[in-house]
């Protein structure tokens, strides 16, 4: 049985919530009623659990994941390192490792996942120099991509690889597909990562943290190019990373993940505006700004627990400074089919600042 | 990229003479320190006027140095004196067994390429599977069983008991089997623990991650993706086995009566034969630098981060 814990406000004297939700081009304050694209849905998740065999009993690295990925939208999922955010992404490209089972339902495009032609799903990863292989050329891992999705003769897969790297932008394409990984930056890497995604005319790309390994200019570069291709392609986009400012500057919708649970999920002008996980409250307050004033970056003490030692109830518990004496007994309920919902006993406390 | 190859296999060819150059000084000095030649041949009764007569013959009564650079020298024009025994030329004495040796290095080593690479593949495709402990386990014997004893095995099975082989000599080409398998047994199992290795970690690289996920079949991804980056490792390998076969088939020789320049460098020890000895070490270390000089110049072609041309 679920309890159902106060709503009411508690009387502690937290900052405000426009004092953690501090974002930059947000702060005009009022509220926009988010415009989803109100389009099929794509990509349908509900109760996945992914796990592997304990000594003792089976350990579940994702909990009852449910989400919903629209056509043409780019939903972004934040988390933490140990968060299982590249487990799920696994998981959806179905290359899990073996020792790990999985369980549940996703749909695509309204059929089960594995009924679904791979196609659908193209993944690009986080240091592409080390997801392409380093003694062949671009030109033959592209070719070869190419040739598998469509036959042709090799001289049409040449060309096609050539048009494919001049749609992520790469200048000189028929110089680049004689080169090696390494005689390209990391950037330029990810773009050829990226036409090896668009090889496959993917309806859904799942990029892991493609960023992360790039400098900034090159990462504002490469979330440029996957807005373009999105657009142009009319691809879903399934954009995985650990930077919150990322997330609400490009996406539509933002999903929470904390060990293994999600914890939030919404419009991303909603969640920038008025966070209610306190976990989701905490990223933003993590985030460091440039300011005048000497302001305190908040740490919060701990790190994420280990799938092993998890209790049954909410894994942020622990950690969390409005815990209540439900936390870590039950896990709390995930409201389905709101625009914006967080998984946690003592909500109230949230609204209470709006 | 030619260029850059040109060069780098210039560098690498002059390491490579100042590696045999090395080598030839540490032997002249290590074979004068092991005894005068002319008390072993002469014996302890033999008289002063003896003894000065043989040492001039030999060139021994020169001092150290000299004694140095007219062995150097003689060495760069290819003669590395006369046998104290057959009384020719002690390369041509080598030359006569080496026939013998090439035919059995080149059997043991195509058999330890085949058998070694083969279960290692097999091995690193059935990661944790039945056949792979089965490779682990074969190849451990492999790598701890001594040859002298795995030949006396051989023998007693196939020559003693069997009455399939011969035990010694190299009449015919029945002779050569159980030399071979001998000599390839250690190395397949050195070879397939090593591709297994080596080709698992390809196939468990991130690159292999993302190849899966476009769908590249199985094959292709072993045979185009993992092998090749595999392969560099395994070079090393193989460069110095077969480095070392020239050596390792030492004892393997001796058990089997084998005709070759391994049988003949245990004679000629015994004999202190030092010109023989000489020439014998001299050219095992000689093709254990070259082979890792074509190892050193294949990396570059199977590598294309090798060819930079900052080594």
């Amino acid at each position: 049985m679920e309890t159902l814990v106060s709503f009411t406000a508690s009387p502690s004297a937290e900052p405000t919530l426009a004092d953690m939700a501090r974002v930059p081009g947000t702060e005009s304050g009022a509220v926009q009623p988010s415009l989803l694209p109100r389009t099929q849905p794509l990509l349908e998740v509900s109760g996945l659990d992914v796990w592997t065999a304990g000594s003792h009993e089976e350990i579940r690295l994702l909990e009852s994941i449910s989400l919903t990925i629209r056509e043409g939208e780019f939903f972004a999922l934040v988390g933490e390192s140990g968060s299982g955010k590249s487990l799920l992404c696994s998981t959806l490209m179905g290359i899990l490792p073996t020792n790990l089972g999985a369980r549940g339902d996703i749909y695509f495009d309204g059929g089960p996942l594995a009924a679904v032609d791979r196609r659908s799903r193209a993944m690009i990863f986080q240091q592409p120099s080390r997801y392409l292989n380093p003694v062949r050329t671009i030109g033959f891992q592209l070719t070869e991509t190419v040739r598998i999705v469509s036959r042709g003769s090799t001289h049409e897969a040449g060309e096609r690889a050539i048009s494919l790297l001049e749609a992520v932008g790469i200048e000189d394409p028929r110089s680049t597909i004689k080169k090696y990984p390494h005689e390209l930056s990391g950037g330029m890497n990810q773009r050829v990562m990226i036409a090896l995604a668009l090889a496959r005319r993917p309806r859904l790309l799942i990029a892991d943290e493609p960023t992360s390994a790039l400098d900034v200019t090159t990462q504002r570069q490469i979330m440029d190019l996957i807005e373009k291709l999105r657009a142009d392609w009319n691809m879903a986009v399934l954009f995985v990373t650990h930077d919150l400012n990322l997330a609400i500057e490009r996406s539509d919708r933002i999903g929470v993940i904390y060990a293994g649970q999600l914890i939030e999920m919404g419009a991303t002008d909603a969640i920038a505006q008025q966070p209610l996980h306190p976990y989701t409250r905490n990223l933003f307050s993590a985030v460091p700004e440039i300011s005048l004033n000497k302001v305190k970056l908040v740490a919060l003490a701990g790190g994420v627990p280990d799938p092993a030692i998890r209790g049954p109830g909410c894994h942020f518990a622990p950690r969390c400074a409005h815990a209540v004496e439900a936390c870590a007994r039950v896990k709390p309920a995930f409201p389905d089919a709101l625009s914006h919902a967080a998984a946690c006993h003592n909500l109230g406390l949230g609204h209470a600042a709006s | 990229m030619i260029s850059t190859l040109f060069r780098f296999t210039w560098i690498k060819l002059l390491r490579a003479a100042l590696s045999i150059a090395l080598m030839v000084t540490c032997v002249f000095v290590l074979l004068r320190s092991v005894g005068d030649p002319v008390t072993i041949f002469l014996g302890p009764d033999a008289t002063p006027d003896m003894r000065i007569a043989y040492a001039r013959e030999l060139g021994l009564d020169k001092p150290i140095l000299q004694q140095y650079l007219a062995y150097a020298e003689n060495i760069l024009h290819g003669s590395f004196g006369r046998s104290y025994i057959y009384h020719r030329d002690a390369l041509t004495v080598v030359f006569d067994n080496l026939g013998a040796t090439l035919t059995l290095m080149a059997t043991s080593l195509a058999l330890a390429v085949v058998m070694g690479l083969g279960a290692g593949i097999i091995a690193a495709m059935f990661r944790r599977k039945f056949v792979d402990r089965l490779v682990t386990i074969v190849s451990s014997v492999g790598l701890c069983v001594p040859a002298f004893f795995l030949a006396l095995v051989l023998m007693l099975v196939f020559s003693i008991e069997l009455r399939l082989l011969p035990t010694n000599g190299a009449q015919s080409w029945s002779s050569l089997i159980l030399p071979a398998i001998t000599v390839a047994a250690a190395n397949s199992a050195v070879l397939a623990r090593y591709t297994r290795t080596v080709l698992a970690e390809a196939l468990d690289s991130p690159f292999m991650v993302a190849a899966r996920t476009r769908d590249i079949p199985s094959w292709r991804i072993l045979v185009h993706h993992a092998l090749p980056n595999a392969a560099i490792p395994i070079l090393t390998v193989l460069g110095l086995m077969v480095g070392g076969l020239v050596t390792g088939s030492i004892v393997v020789e001796t058990v089997f009566s084998w005709p070759g320049i391994g049988n003949l460098f245990i004679s000629s020890i015994g004999n202190r034969d030092i010109p023989v000895v000489q020439a014998i070490v001299i050219l095992a270390g000689a093709v254990m630098v070259l082979t890792n000089l074509v190892v050193d110049v294949l990396y570059v072609v199977v590598d294309p981060r090798a060819r930079r041309s900052d080594h």
